[in-house]
């Protein structure tokens, strides 16, 4: 059973999503204020966090921000169709994933199922492990060591990490990237790709010759320099 | 100031040619006076005795010049080689020169302390007229400057503003400079913090708006999807009817507000009796008081007619007073006292609940569109009271809340009977 926790003001709206998410077999807690939902987030009692932007008092980024701070347990967003500004915001401060409003409950099933599938491979042997250079990724316990230390990556950072990993030194499409990574194919103007990856580049830190480790190959995608 | 603009110089021409022509009429009468009444005298006696000279020698000249009604400044000598006064005056600062050979056969000198005419040549005449031109170039110049260059600051303000950038502010670059320029200046910087804040209030109307709408949106498509799970959920349909209900009055109030952002000629006035319509109000407002266990107390006037909106003042007395429906205590009463002054021209509505009031630094803002009372996210969009104070300040009228020393929300509403829409558009 997955647990979910929504963070939403608007109890009506959340009575109806525990509803519908139960149904899709998902166990739901909702609460209704960010400070609740900071705490909640952080009891390591749920799977992934389904958080909405517009929260009164302490908002949505905010509470991302502070949970970010100890924890990497996936987080979806619920922004304001539109409303660029806080989604490019929330997936640098690490969100997973974001689905605007309104939008039918059937397409945030959707993206929770894929980002679970990043989190919880099925039938994955728990011994493979990659290495590439200084970074050696075990995609069964998710964990990224870079130079012999914790990378600390969300699981989306991950999962986007390991494609490239498993690639090194070759392009990456985007429509790979999406597709394998995020669990969903690319659409137009579609800028979740280009935010994780900077993410991850500010995590790696530069190269000694300056330039990043994970480089743009415009129009065709992104390649993980490969030593 | 890049570039001196045309109205510099527009204003540095005009100031140099007065004050340049003015300096010009000025010399020419004083230089005129001086020399015209004298040059053909001077002139004539000069060339008379030149002649004497040399047809008929020294003792000749000397009768001419003797028998001369010169005038007392004026005097004309003629001198021998070795620069003694034979004939004539003395000369000690001879204007004028002229060497003459006399019949006698001797080198003589005819000196004059005034000159025959305009002599030409003489550029210590020049000298004033083009230092006063120059004088008057400089002045013209620094008085046409001092007029033109706040000018420039003003206009790159406006042409921000025109672009949307309210930030520039003119004010700053006059320094210590006090005058109507200064005044304008100061009027232009406030010009643009108002329309910073409509523009940034029209925007937070768009933002809360939208966020709005959102909302039933959203329960909608979570309710569809829940029907879709289970077809036989139909309690999920009357949901979707009761969300579409709530967008639905949620824009015809967004109407009503829009409406209320026109000119107050724009709505159509009758004449009607404020205290009959608020007795119908206070009338419908019992039956919801009642569920709550609370009663609406109308206290009651002599008839006040007004031409006004019936329409608008509907809304607006019955957004208040529902407002206070609402918020009162359980069991409590809604005080509604209408009170007309002794001239019979103003009335003034006071409508008064038993609930927890608001802060006072929101007792502003509560008219303010989509400001809710806190944890109220449930019930209403917070238009009601915006929409009572459109419609009041539309009929010339005040609208203000006040806490209760004993607590409780007072909203004092304060009409005019205007006689004509003239009236209104004083108040």
């Amino acid at each position: 059973m997955i647990r979910v926790l929504l963070v939403d003001d608007d109890q009506e709206l959340t009575d109806m999503l525990s509803q519908y998410l139960a149904r899709e077999g998902f166990e739901t807690t909702a609460v209704h204020t960010g400070e609740e939902g900071e705490v909640e987030a952080l009891s390591g009692r749920y799977s992934i966090v389904v958080l909405d932007v517009m929260l009164p008092q302490r908002s949505g980024i905010e509470v991302l921000r502070r949970i970010r701070v100890v924890s990497q347990v996936p987080v979806v967003l619920l922004t304001a169709r539109g409303d660029n500004i806080d989604r490019i915001t929330g997936l640098e401060l690490g969100a997973d994933d974001y689905v605007p409003k309104p939008s039918s409950p059937g397409e945030l099933v959707a993206r929770l199922r894929a980002i679970m599938r990043r989190v919880q491979p099925v039938g994955q042997p728990t011994t493979e492990v990659i290495k590439t250079g200084a970074l050696v990724l075990w995609p069964g316990r998710r964990q990224a060591l870079w130079n012999g230390l914790e990378l600390g990556v969300t699981s989306t950072e991950f999962s986007l990490l390991e494609e490239l990993a498993r690639s090194a030194g070759q392009v990456v499409s985007k429509k790979d990237l999406s597709l394998n990574a995020l669990g969903c194919p690319l659409t137009r103007y579609d800028r979740r790709i280009d935010v994780h990856i900077s993410s991850i580049r500010q995590k790696l830190g530069p190269r000694p010759d300056a330039k990043a480790w994970i480089q743009s190959v415009r129009g065709l995608g992104y390649l993980l320099i490969a030593e | 100031m890049t570039r001196p603009s045309l109205l510099f110089w527009k204003l540095f021409l005009a100031f140099w040619l007065a004050t340049t022509l003015t300096f010009l009429v000025g010399v020419g009468v004083l230089e005129l006076g001086r020399f015209q009444p004298n040059d053909p005298h001077v002139e004539a006696m000069l060339a008379a005795e030149d002649k004497l000279l040399q047809t008929f020698g020294v003792e000749a000249g000397g009768q001419l010049l003797a028998v001369w009604e010169r005038p007392a400044d004026e005097a004309i000598g003629v001198y021998n080689s070795a620069g003694q006064l034979l004939i004539g005056g003395p000369v000690t600062q001879p204007a004028y020169e002229r060497a003459v050979v006399s019949k006698e056969g001797l080198a003589l000198s005819i000196r004059s302390t005034h000159a025959p005419g305009n002599p030409p040549g003489r550029p210590w005449h020049q000298i004033p007229l083009i230092i006063g031109t120059l004088m008057s170039a400089l002045f013209s110049g620094y008085m046409a400057y001092y007029l033109a260059w706040p000018l420039a600051y003003l206009k790159r303000a406006m042409s921000d503003a025109a672009q949307g950038r309210f930030e520039t502010r003119v004010k700053p670059a006059m320094g210590k400079r006090r005058d109507e320029i200064v005044d304008l200046a100061e009027d232009c910087d406030r010009m643009a913090n108002q329309l910073k804040g409509l523009v940034e209030a029209q925007q937070q109307l768009l933002h809360d708006i939208s966020h709005e709408l959102r909302s039933p949106l959203t329960r909608m498509q979570a309710a569809i999807g829940l029907l879709r799970q289970d077809a036989a959920r139909l309690e999920m349909l009357e949901r979707i009817e009761r969300e579409s209900e709530r967008m639905d009055t949620l824009i015809e109030a967004l109407l009503t507000l829009a409406r209320l952002q026109g000119r107050p000629e724009s709505i159509e006035r009758e004449p009607v009796d404020i205290v009959e319509l608020l007795a119908m109000i206070v009338e419908d407002a019992q039956f919801e008081a009642g569920i709550k266990g609370c009663r609406v107390h109308l206290q009651a006037c002599p008839p006040f007619i007004a031409c006004v909106s019936g329409e608008l003042l509907y809304r607006c007395f019955e957004n208040v007073i529902r407002n206070a429906v609402r918020y009162t205590r359980p069991d409590t009463t809604v005080c509604v006292s209408a009170q007309v002054n002794q001239d019979a021209n103003r009335l003034t509505v006071q409508i008064t609940d038993q609930g927890p009031g608001v802060d006072n630094d929101r007792l502003h803002s509560i008219f303010q569109p989509f400001e809710r009372g806190v944890g109220d996210a449930s019930v209403g969009f917070g238009l009601g009271l915006a929409i009572a104070a459109r419609a009041v300040q539309m009929h010339g009228g005040h609208i203000l809340a006040r806490n209760e020393p004993g607590g409780g929300l007072t909203v004092e509403i304060t009409l005019h009977s205007a006689r004509s829409l003239h009236d209104i558009t004083l108040a």
